[in-house]
């Protein structure tokens, strides 16, 4: 693990990391630097803080279950508490001290809370669901962590919820795609979507709280709430409810395309819609419905809005090629106004 | 090397059984022999037989002997092998997950569910994604099973819901809701280009989201599946080939009755 030097912009991230309690790591796919971005955040945090590490997925293994690649390994300093199944207690080398164990079950076993006694590799493999996540926070709080880190999985970005972790750190890089534009459409893309802007109107927040799954709230601040288990697909005689003089569209769950599609059939574009939903984690658009979304006189925003830290680039892909880091930067900086990290060359 | 189907090397091994560097057991205890069958994308004949034998050689493998060669078409060959491995593994050291639970028959599941939870347990099983293949979930699901295993179908404290192939994930996670299922049963077979990665972990990612997760137990199966795969993408439990209905209903059954304190 290379050793990082002390720069501005490491100082200004870890000034930021200080700030928040919790703080996810979460990737757009495999193989993006989610674990070398860890690494990085380790060796900042390192002697600053008391920090607890846990991962939704499995991180740090010798091998990657799905592309068998080798794959950067967890170094963590004596100390740090984790959150680890069973059996990656096997699969570490540093001396684990057991504090807790837990109800929580995973494919790879129960999982429990340690120490590390000793630096060294670790396995991280912790709950897999946000539920069992706060359990996990609870113990770590109980063991006095003061910052807690949480490795993703994947492209999973559920535990970014701001009612899960305080702040997030997103990770992208070449194994995205061989096509460089599909990169950085892709990164552009999440980023626009987790930073969506935050709707605080304190009036309207007050009715927005007498909807349950779905609801409209009129021009006239008319409130109707619709008795439906999901907003994922609405039904035909739903649909016809919903009146021309909708102001706002109040969507308890997932955002999805069919139900955005559904929404075209029975509201106008032009007219000026603020579409609710609780935080960018239940926006399930892809790309062609977001823009579709973006050409219509609507409007999206959150109920709580993401603290988004960072993004952290990987120009390295496993399966061989690679671009020029200062040019995937560049390119990406052009519509992104957050810190852009090459956490690999530490620029 | 004699032209027996073992190489008559001089045995210079500890032929005694240790339970930490345990090996392959070929005729002698320790002796490493392994079979290895495969096919190369090459024309058959001597340049071939060696291609098969170097190829073995960088897998580390010893005393190679290359037993049966065969062509499959003009541009295949397909090859048996003999080769000695070198390395041990220390079976001490393996643990057994306690989630490798004894499988229970389908009366005996019955009764436990009729026991520990009092009522029917609603399982609902698609084939999501673009992914056709309905084999593997109705192997688990209908009601004659499959390999004399019967499907959840036929259990009398099992409510089974078989939506088919190529359901959405929204469809599939509304259903689920609608149903009040306890249970979300998925079946993915292509993984071409990991297709299935990005299938599953959008449905764990909407199941979050609609906060359906703590609600269901969440199982994956398929030929490629295993439970590290499955752990990875945020599932309770992946079952792959030669797992049955029984397997995975006695799973489910005992996971939901744990969460419900039994
Ligand atoms: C039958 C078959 C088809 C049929 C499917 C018909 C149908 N109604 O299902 C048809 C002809 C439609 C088909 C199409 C295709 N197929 Co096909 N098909 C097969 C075949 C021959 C058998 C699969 C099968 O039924 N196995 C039997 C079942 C019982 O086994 P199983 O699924 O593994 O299930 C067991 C376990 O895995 C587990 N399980 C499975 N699911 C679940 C779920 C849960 C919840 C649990 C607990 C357990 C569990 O339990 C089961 C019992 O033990 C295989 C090759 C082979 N011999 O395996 C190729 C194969 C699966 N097909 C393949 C491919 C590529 C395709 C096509 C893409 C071909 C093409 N180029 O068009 C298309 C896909 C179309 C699509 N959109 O999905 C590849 C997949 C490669 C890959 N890994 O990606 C295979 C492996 C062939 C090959 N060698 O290339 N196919």
């Amino acid at each position: 693990m290379p050793a990082i030097f002390p720069s501005n912009r490491n100082s200004d991230i870890l000034n930021q990391i200080l700030k928040y309690r919790t703080i996810s790591i979460i990737g757009l796919g495999k193989n993006v630097g989610k674990t070398t971005t860890l690494n990085y955040i380790i060796e900042l945090l390192r002697s600053t803080r008391q920090f607890a590490l846990t991962s939704i997925g499995r991180d740090g293994e010798k091998y990657d279950e799905i592309f068998n690649n080798p794959k950067p390994q967890i170094f963590v300093p004596a100390g740090t508490i984790l959150a680890i199944a069973r059996k990656s207690l096997e699969n570490m080398d540093i001396s684990p001290e057991i504090l807790a164990t837990t109800d929580i079950y995973t494919p790879l076993g129960k999982i429990v809370i340690v120490r590390a006694l000793s630096a060294g590799y670790v396995e991280l493999t912790g709950p897999s669901s946000s539920h069992e996540l706060e359990k996990v926070f609870e113990l770590f709080r109980f063991y006095d962590a003061e910052i807690i880190l949480v490795d993703g999985a994947i492209n999973r970005k559920s535990f970014a919820s701001p009612t899960i972790t305080n702040a997030t750190i997103l990770a992208t890089g070449a194994s995205l795609s061989p096509n460089f534009i599909d990169i950085i459409n892709e990164t552009e893309f999440a980023y626009e979507i987790l930073t969506t802007p935050y709707f605080k109107d304190e009036a309207i927040l007050t009715l927005v709280s007498q909807i349950k799954k779905f609801g409209i709230i009129t021009y006239e601040k008319e409130v109707i709430s619709f008795s439906v288990s999901t907003s994922l697909d609405l039904q035909s005689s739903i649909l016809q409810k919903i009146p021309s003089n909708s102001h706002y569209i109040v969507i308890k769950g997932v955002f999805s395309n069919i139900l955005l599609e559904k929404l075209f059939l029975v509201l106008s574009p032009q007219k000026k819609i603020i579409i609710l939903v609780p935080d960018s984690t239940k926006i399930f658009l892809d790309r062609e419905h977001f823009n579709l979304l973006k050409k219509t006189s609507w409007t999206l925003q959150v109920l709580k809005p993401i603290k988004l830290i960072c993004i952290t680039v990987n120009p390295y892909s496993p399966l061989g090629y690679h671009f020029e880091s200062t040019l995937l930067q560049q390119e990406l900086r052009r519509h992104i106004k957050i810190p852009i990290i090459d956490v690999l060359n530490g620029d | 090397m004699g032209g027996g189907l073992y190489s008559s090397h001089k045995k210079n091994f500890d032929t005694t059984r240790d339970e930490t560097k345990i090996k392959p057991y070929g005729d002698t205890m320790n002796d490493g022999k392994i079979q290895l069958s495969f096919t190369l994308p090459i024309k058959d004949g001597d340049r071939a037989v060696e291609t098969a034998r170097q190829y073995v050689e960088k897998l580390n493998m010893r005393d190679i002997q290359v037993v049966h060669h065969e062509a499959l078409d003009k541009e295949f060959t397909f090859f048996v092998v003999y080769a000695t491995a070198t390395p041990t593994i220390d079976y001490t050291a393996i643990q057994v997950e306690e989630l490798e639970i004894e499988t229970l028959s389908m009366e005996e599941t019955d009764a436990f569910i009729q026991n520990n939870i009092g009522r029917k347990i609603i399982v609902v099983g698609a084939t999501t994604g673009t992914d056709a293949h309905t084999v593997g979930i109705d192997a688990i699901m209908n009601m004659k099973g499959y390999m004399g295993h019967y499907g959840l179908e036929r259990y009398k404290m099992i409510e089974a819901y078989n939506l088919g192939s190529q359901v959405s994930n929204e469809k599939f996670v509304k259903t689920a809701i609608e149903l009040h299922a306890d249970v979300m049963l998925v079946s993915q077979t292509v993984t071409q280009k990991n297709v299935h990665i990005k299938n599953l972990t959008e449905l764990v990612e909407l199941v979050e989201a609609e906060g359906l997760r703590k609600k269901v137990v969440l199982i994956v199966g398929g030929p490629r599946i295993t439970n590290d795969l499955a752990k990875e993408l945020g599932f309770d439990a992946g079952f792959g080939p030669g797992k049955y209905a029984d397997d995975v209903a006695t799973f489910f059954a005992k996971e939901i009755a744990r969460r419900l304190g039994k």
